[in-house]
């Protein structure tokens, strides 16, 4: 690990260097799931989650579990939209609600500004979160997938799921029930996953520190099927993608958690390919999908058209919506991002399970920086 | 993964949002103008006569009006569109120019329009309606593209319970003007709802067929790529 530090140090930063906050604020650069690219679209920099993220996330300072930065309240809220707005959305309604996510940006900003008064760490996850939400539930990079970190997603997912369970309790029956109990089951074996991965690192036993992460890898496959398949049915015919979105968000970590787990063993053909295959099936699930989709469903009864109070309505929703559809996307280029920096690590004969391990040990930066070539990184650096 | 294919993916989905949202945006400006012209026509007197039966007048006036207030706006958005989708990459040279040309090939809605003989005979009774719905369902005039055929039975049935009810409340609906003009205001909206703005629909509303298009060239570009 050591020699990897020696190999990789001009490559890596621990902020987002000067080039890219300029690339990234005047076009030339952009962010793109955990790499930032070129206008050509080669690659510039890649995003590696670090151990600080954990603790930095889940820290009591910044909203209890759901990390502001992130979006991901606004794209909850806005998902919690679409039942209201399925029921004679009135403006007056809609108003109120534009108002709490409004209030609820301001709130984010200023926590955000307090945060960064309290540590400039932070200045990197803003800078990646605040145009972009970048990191979401799938987390970035190859996945350092810290039990912490896999906790506080599950924990948010959790709560996603038992508010659902709060309406299945109301309105449906026994089957319904039953497959709630399923799904929370299976977010308590994913935990179980994280933490024998979490585990696995201590293990000075090379055979059972294997056989911990290829349990992982082999146990998470068939959790990662059941959310792919409970997903789907909410993509289907009865298009729900406020029930769909938990289970896709599962999906996304659980891909991550079995990528990083064959990382961490060195199977970089194995982790290409199942990042390869959990993208397809992503994308077979949501690409498809866009604004105008979830619009549409928002939009499907109530607000009689040609009226001022349609156009208004559909303006608002849109804009209630797009977070939801920026989320969608950046699940879909995070996961096809888990492995980009594997040739780069190649290139430089680090092996994948050194940099990983860098990484968890990082104990200042929350997301390492690492560029593609020692001459973009000298010209940042000089 | 090769990240610049997913990235053109992501690209023509959200070329599809925009313009689909915008054709949404664009037919429901086009009803609002079409109510305005509406209600200066509802000034005239000869209209008036119309207003007997509401319902049955509303769907060809509504065809007519979104018909004016529509195709050429349709027509430049889906050129724009053309345009937009050529800008993401000279890839998709070809499928922006068959867009563009498809412009024309939207089916606007066509009801047909009342007779002289109609207008001049109010309904008396509920018992008359069956003379005073020449329009029966599965019919269509010369004019009327045969895919609306389904549509315009739907919209004389729905007419045929309509003038039931105007037969029975003209002794008072005459009398209130602004009345008359709020049902043939509703009936004119639930044509454009159903013929012009719905999201599906046999046979298709305007809009659907818009989205359709785009929904087309979408998935066309993903299955390329």
């Amino acid at each position: 690990m050591i020699s990897a530090l020696i190999t990789m140090a001009p490559l890596v930063w621990r902020a987002i260097p000067d080039d890219a906050k300029i690339g990234l604020a005047n076009g030339s650069l952009r962010l793109f799931g955990s790499v930032i690219r070129r206008a050509n679209g080669s690659i510039a920099y890649h995003l590696q989650e670090a151990g600080p993220l954990a603790s930095i996330l889940t820290s009591t300072d910044i909203v209890g579990a759901t990390p502001p930065s992130l979006g991901l309240s606004l794209s909850d809220k806005a998902l919690r939209l679409v039942p209201i707005a399925q029921n004679e959305l009135s403006r007056q309604r809609l108003n109120a609600v534009s108002e709490d996510i409004a209030s609820l940006g301001s709130v984010t900003h200023e926590i955000l500004g307090q945060v960064t008064n309290i540590d400039a760490r932070i200045e990197t996850l803003e800078l990646l979160a605040g145009g972009t939400l970048a990191l979401n539930a799938a987390g970035i990079g190859l996945a350092a997938a810290s039990f912490a970190r896999v906790e506080g997603h599950l924990t948010r997912i959790e709560g996603h799921v038992e508010k659902l369970g709060g309406q299945i309790e109301a309105v449906v029956g026994r089957l319904e029930r039953i497959e709630h109990e399923i799904v929370i089951s299976d977010l308590d074996a994913i935990r179980g996953l994280a933490q024998l991965f979490e585990e696995s690192w201590a293990l000075e036993d090379g055979a059972r520190s294997e056989s911990a992460r290829r349990r992982v890898f082999e146990d998470g496959a068939k959790l990662q099927l059941a959310a792919r398949r409970r997903a789907e049915a909410h993509l289907g015919s009865e298009f729900d993608y406020a029930l769909a979105s938990p289970h896709l968000d599962v999906f996304a970590l659980i891909s991550g958690l079995r990528i990083a787990a064959l990382i961490a063993g060195n199977e970089t053909t194995a982790a290409k390919q199942i990042e390869a295959e959990s993208t397809g099936h992503l994308e077979a699930m949501t690409g498809r999908l866009g604004l105008v989709d979830l619009v549409g469903q928002a939009m499907s009864s109530g607000v009689k058209v040609g009226t001022t109070q349609w156009d208004h309505d559909h303006s608002a929703i849109s804009g209630l919506l797009r977070p939801a559809v920026e989320t969608m996307r950046n699940r879909e280029r995070l996961l096809a991002t888990r492995t980009s920096c594997l040739e780069l690590l190649k290139q430089n004969e680090v092996s994948p399970r050194d940099w990983l391990e860098v990484a968890r040990l990082e104990t200042e930066a929350p997301i390492l920086v690492l560029a593609s070539s020692p001459s973009a990184s000298r010209n940042s650096k000089s | 993964m090769d990240l610049h294919l997913l990235e053109c993916r992501q690209a023509v989905g959200a070329w599809r949002d925009h313009h689909s949202l915008a054709a949404a945006s664009l037919i429901n400006g086009a009803s609002l103008a079409a109510l305005d012209d509406l209600d200066k026509q509802l000034g005239k007197a000869d209209l008036v006569s119309l207003l007997w039966d509401p319902a049955r007048f509303a769907a060809p006036l509504a065809d007519r009006l979104m018909r004016l207030h529509c195709e050429e706006k349709l027509a430049a958005a889906i050129d724009l569109a053309a345009v937009d989708l050529s800008a993401l990459s000279s890839d998709y040279a070809a499928l922006a120019t068959a867009l563009s040309r498809s412009a024309p090939d939207i089916l606007y809605p066509v009801a047909r329009e009342p007779s002289d003989a109609e207008l001049q005979s109010p309904p008396e009774t509920a018992s008359a309606q069956a003379n005073l719905l020449p329009v029966k369902p599965g019919e269509a005039s010369p004019e009327t593209p045969s895919w609306l055929t389904g549509r315009i039975g739907e919209m004389s049935t729905w007419a045929f319970d309509r003038a039931g009810r105007a037969a029975e409340t003209a002794g008072y609906t005459i009398k209130d003007y602004s009345g008359l003009h709020g049902r043939l205001r509703d009936a004119f909206r639930v044509r454009i709802s159903q013929a012009w703005m719905a999201s599906s629909g046999s046979p298709r509303p305007v809009l659907s067929q818009v989205l359709l298009m785009f929904d087309e060239v979408t998935g066309q570009v993903r299955s390329r790529i």
